[in-house]
C-alpha cells in the first residue's frame, strides 16, 4: 500500500518538478518579441494631478545583447540615441554631436523611466530562473538578476499558462524592497504571428500616485547588419527606420 | 455632497487618470522625406564686473561701469531632405545680443552636407560638416578638426568646417567588437575654411586626417592622425572604459608638430615660437545609487601659457589703461592667444549633478568647478534646470569667477553673473 501511494505522489508530482523554468522563459521571450526586431512604442509618465508627459521611441534589437533606441518625440528630445552591446552603453545627444560613453545605469531622460524600461534585453539573458510554482492557471517564476548590472535585482513573474504570456512582474531590489510593479495589458495581434500585450503599466511604491505606460505601437522582425549597433552607425540611427 | 464631492477629487488628484482607450498609432511616425526640428532661446543676463581687471581694461576702456545687463536670443533650426539612400542634412544658427557696447547678430551655416549611405557599413558625406572627435567632457585635445568647446557649455553645438569624409565600420565577433576607419579632407583656400588656416597667407592645402576606432575588450579606443597642411601634423589617441556599472574612465593624448606659439618679449614686442607640444586629459564619470553624476578632468594645454607668461600680458593690459602706446600691443597680444579661452596650460574641471532631488521630476540642480590649477584661480557655476514642461527647458545659472588679481579667472572682466535662458523646442 505504502508503494502505491508513493508511486501515486509521484505520479502526480512529476509534471510540476518537470517545469523547466528557463525553458519556460525563452519560451515567453519568443512569444513577447522576435530575436531581432523594429519596434515603436510611446512611453506615457502620469503625475498624480494628471499631467503627462509623453516619449515616442523607436528601438532596433538584435539577438542577445545588441540593442539601440532613437527618440522621435517630444520636439525637445528627438534624435537623441542610446546604443546597447553587452555592458557598454553610449549616448548621444544631437547638439554634443558624438556619443558619450555612460554608466548602464545612468538614465537617459528625465521622467521615471530608466534603461532597464528603455533598453531592456530579453528576460532570459538577463535573469535566471530560481523558482517555478504553478496554480491551474498562472505559473510564477522566481527571478534572479544574472549579473549586477540589471537594474532589478529580483523579480517575482506572473505568467498565464494558456498563453505563456506574462500578466504582472514585481521588481525587487538587493535589499528586497519592492521598487515597481508592471502589469500586462490588451493583447493585440502584430502580424508575423506575435499576438502579445500592447499596453505595460507601471507602478512604484516609491514614487506613489505616479504611472507610467508603455505601449507598444508596432513590433516587426527585421534583419538588421551588425554594423548598425555601432557608434559609427549610431548618429544615422533615425534613417534605420 | 460638498464633502463627498471634495473627496472625489482628492481621489481624482492622487490616483492619475488612465484613459481607458489608451492607443498609439505608430505609422505617425513613419520616417518623411523631410523632417525638422529646432529651438528658439532667450537669455537675460546680468554680469558684475571687476573694475581692475585686465579684462575690464580690454573689454570696457575708459569707461566706468559696475554692472551690465545683457539679453540675447537664438534660434537653431536642423532638418534632412532625403531620397533614397542619399540626404541633404543642415543646422542653421541665428543669434542676437543687446549689451552695453550695442546690439548685435549673427546667422550661420552649422551644418550643411550631402550624406549618401551606401550601406550600414559605409558612408560619404561632403559638405559643411562639425564633426566630434574626443572623449573629453570639457576638453578634447585630439578634436583637430572642430573649433574648441566651452567648457563652461560643452554641449552647445558648433560651426563646423567644409570637409568631405568617408566612413567604413565593421562588427566583428570576440575582443575586438567594432573597428571602423573615418577619413576626411578639410581643404583650405583662399575663400574656404579661413579659420582651420586658410586664407591669404596659408592657403592650398588638402589637410587629410584619419581616425581608426576600435571597441577592443570594452574599451573604445581612437588612433587619430593629421600630416602637416595649414597646420602642423598631429597624432592622438583617446579611450574610454566602464569599470563597474557605476564608473566610466576616459583619456585623450595629443602631440602636435611645428605648432606656432605668440609670446611677449620683455619689450611687449610679439615673437613666435615653432614647436612640437603635448596635450593629454584624463577624466571620470561616476553614479551614484541616488542618481548623483559626477564627472572630473584633469587637462594639460600643451600650446598654453605659463602663469608667468600670463601675468605678463594682464601687466602689459593694464599698463596700457593709463599708457596708450601701449594698447595696441596689448590688443594684438589678446587676439593671438594670450585672450582665448583656456589659454593657460594646467586646468581641472568637477561636475556634480543630481537628478530630481527630494522627488521633484524634471528637475536637475548642479554645480561646476573649472579650475586653473597653476595659478589656483577658479569659476563655479551653480546650475538650476528644469524640463517638467514639453518641450521647454528652463534655466538658471550663477557664475563666479574667483581669485586675486594677476590670475587666469581673477583677471576676468565678470566676477559674477546671472543668467536665466529658456529654451522652446519643436
Amino acid at each position: 500500500m505504502k508503494k502505491l501511494i508513493s508511486l501515486l505522489w509521484l505520479l502526480f508530482a512529476a509534471p510540476a518538478f518537470a517545469i523547466d523554468g528557463a525553458a519556460l522563459l525563452k519560451q515567453l521571450d519568443r512569444k513577447m518579441e522576435p530575436e531581432t526586431y523594429e519596434m515603436v512604442r510611446k512611453l506615457v509618465n502620469i503625475e498624480p494631478d494628471g499631467t503627462r508627459k509623453e516619449f515616442v521611441l523607436y528601438s532596433v534589437k538584435k539577438g542577445s545583447d545588441k540593442i539601440a533606441a532613437l527618440f522621435l518625440d517630444p520636439a525637445s528630445e528627438r534624435d537623441r540615441a542610446t546604443l546597447r552591446l553587452g555592458d557598454n552603453m553610449w549616448l548621444y545627444i544631437p547638439n554634443v554631436g558624438k556619443p558619450v560613453r555612460i554608466t548602464s545605469l545612468q538614465s537617459v531622460t528625465g521622467g521615471i523611466f530608466n534603461n532597464a524600461d528603455i533598453l531592456a534585453l530579453e528576460f532570459s539573458v538577463e535573469y535566471a530562473v530560481e523558482k517555478v510554482d504553478e496554480d491551474a492557471s498562472v505559473y510564477t517564476l522566481a527571478l534572479k538578476a544574472r549579473t549586477g548590472d540589471v537594474a532589478y535585482d529580483r523579480l517575482t513573474m506572473k505568467v498565464d499558462k494558456k498563453t505563456t504570456l506574462p500578466m504582472s512582474i514585481e521588481c525587487y531590489a538587493a535589499s528586497g524592497l519592492l521598487i515597481k510593479t508592471l502589469t500586462y495589458k490588451d493583447i493585440k495581434d502584430f502580424g508575423g504571428g506575435l499576438k502579445r500585450p500592447a499596453t505595460l503599466e507601471t507602478e512604484s511604491p516609491l514614487h506613489k500616485g505616479y504611472k507610467s505606460l508603455m505601449l507598444y505601437g508596432s513590433i516587426k522582425a527585421r534583419k538588421v547588419p551588425d554594423e548598425a549597433f555601432t557608434l559609427e552607425y549610431l548618429p544615422r540611427l533615425k534613417e534605420l527606420r | 455632497m460638498t464633502r463627498l464631492a471634495a473627496l472625489a477629487l482628492a481621489g481624482l488628484a492622487i490616483v492619475p487618470s488612465v484613459r481607458a482607450d489608451e492607443s498609439f498609432d505608430a505609422a505617425a511616425y513613419d520616417k518623411k522625406a523631410f523632417e525638422w526640428t529646432g529651438f528658439v532661446e532667450v537669455r537675460p543676463e546680468r554680469q558684475w564686473l571687476r573694475q581692475d581687471s585686465a579684462g575690464y581694461v580690454l573689454q570696457y576702456p575708459g569707461e566706468v561701469r559696475r554692472t551690465a545687463n545683457r539679453l540675447g536670443g537664438a534660434a537653431e533650426l536642423s532638418g534632412v531632405l532625403r531620397h533614397q539612400s542619399l540626404s541633404f542634412n543642415f543646422t542653421g544658427h541665428a543669434s542676437w545680443i543687446d549689451e552695453p557696447r550695442g546690439s548685435d547678430d549673427d546667422s550661420r551655416m552649422y551644418e550643411a552636407y550631402g550624406a549618401w549611405r551606401i550601406d550600414e557599413r559605409n558612408n560619404i558625406e561632403v559638405g559643411k560638416r562639425a564633426l566630434r572627435w574626443g572623449k573629453g567632457y570639457a576638453w578634447s585635445p585630439v578634436a583637430f578638426l572642430e573649433r574648441p568647446k566651452d567648457p563652461t557649455d560643452p554641449e552647445l553645438a558648433r560651426e563646423g568646417f567644409m570637409m568631405a569624409t568617408g566612413a567604413w565600420v565593421r562588427s566583428f565577433d570576440g575582443p575586438v567588437k567594432t573597428l571602423s576607419v573615418t577619413a576626411a579632407v578639410v581643404p583650405t583656400t583662399s575663400g574656404l575654411n579661413k579659420d582651420f588656416g586658410g586664407g591669404a597667407t596659408n592657403a592650398g592645402h588638402t589637410n587629410p586626417a584619419v581616425k581608426v576606432y576600435g571597441l577592443v575588450y570594452d574599451t573604445d579606443i581612437d588612433l587619430i592622425w593629421a600630416p602637416r597642411g595649414s597646420r602642423g601634423s598631429r597624432a592622438g589617441l583617446d579611450f574610454s572604459r566602464n569599470l563597474g556599472s557605476q564608473f566610466e574612465v576616459h583619456g585623450e593624448w595629443a602631440r602636435v608638430s611645428d605648432a606656432p606659439r605668440v609670446t611677449l618679449t620683455s619689450t611687449n614686442a610679439l615673437q613666435t615660437e615653432t614647436q612640437a607640444y603635448s596635450s593629454a586629459l584624463i577624466g571620470a564619470r561616476y553614479l551614484s545609487e541616488r542618481d548623483t553624476t559626477v564627472i572630473v578632468e584633469f587637462y594639460r594645454n600643451g600650446t598654453g601659457y605659463t602663469t608667468d607668461e600670463l601675468g605678463a600680458f594682464y601687466d602689459l593690459v593694464r599698463a596700457s589703461a593709463t599708457n596708450p602706446a601701449l594698447a595696441q600691443a596689448a590688443a594684438r597680444a589678446g587676439a593671438q592667444g594670450y585672450n582665448r579661452p583656456n589659454a593657460a596650460q594646467r586646468y581641472a574641471y568637477v561636475r556634480v549633478s543630481q537628478k530630481e532631488p527630494f522627488d521633484i521630476l524634471d528637475f536637475t540642480p548642479s554645480v561646476t568647478l573649472i579650475a586653473n590649477t597653476s595659478d589656483h584661480s577658479w569659476s563655479l557655476i551653480p546650475e538650476l534646470l528644469y524640463t517638467g514642461v514639453k518641450n521647454v527647458e528652463l534655466r538658471a545659472r550663477l557664475a563666479l569667477n574667483k581669485s586675486d588679481g594677476g590670475t587666469e579667472f581673477g583677471e576676468r572682466v565678470v566676477r559674477s553673473r546671472v543668467e536665466l535662458r529658456a529654451r522652446l523646442f519643436f
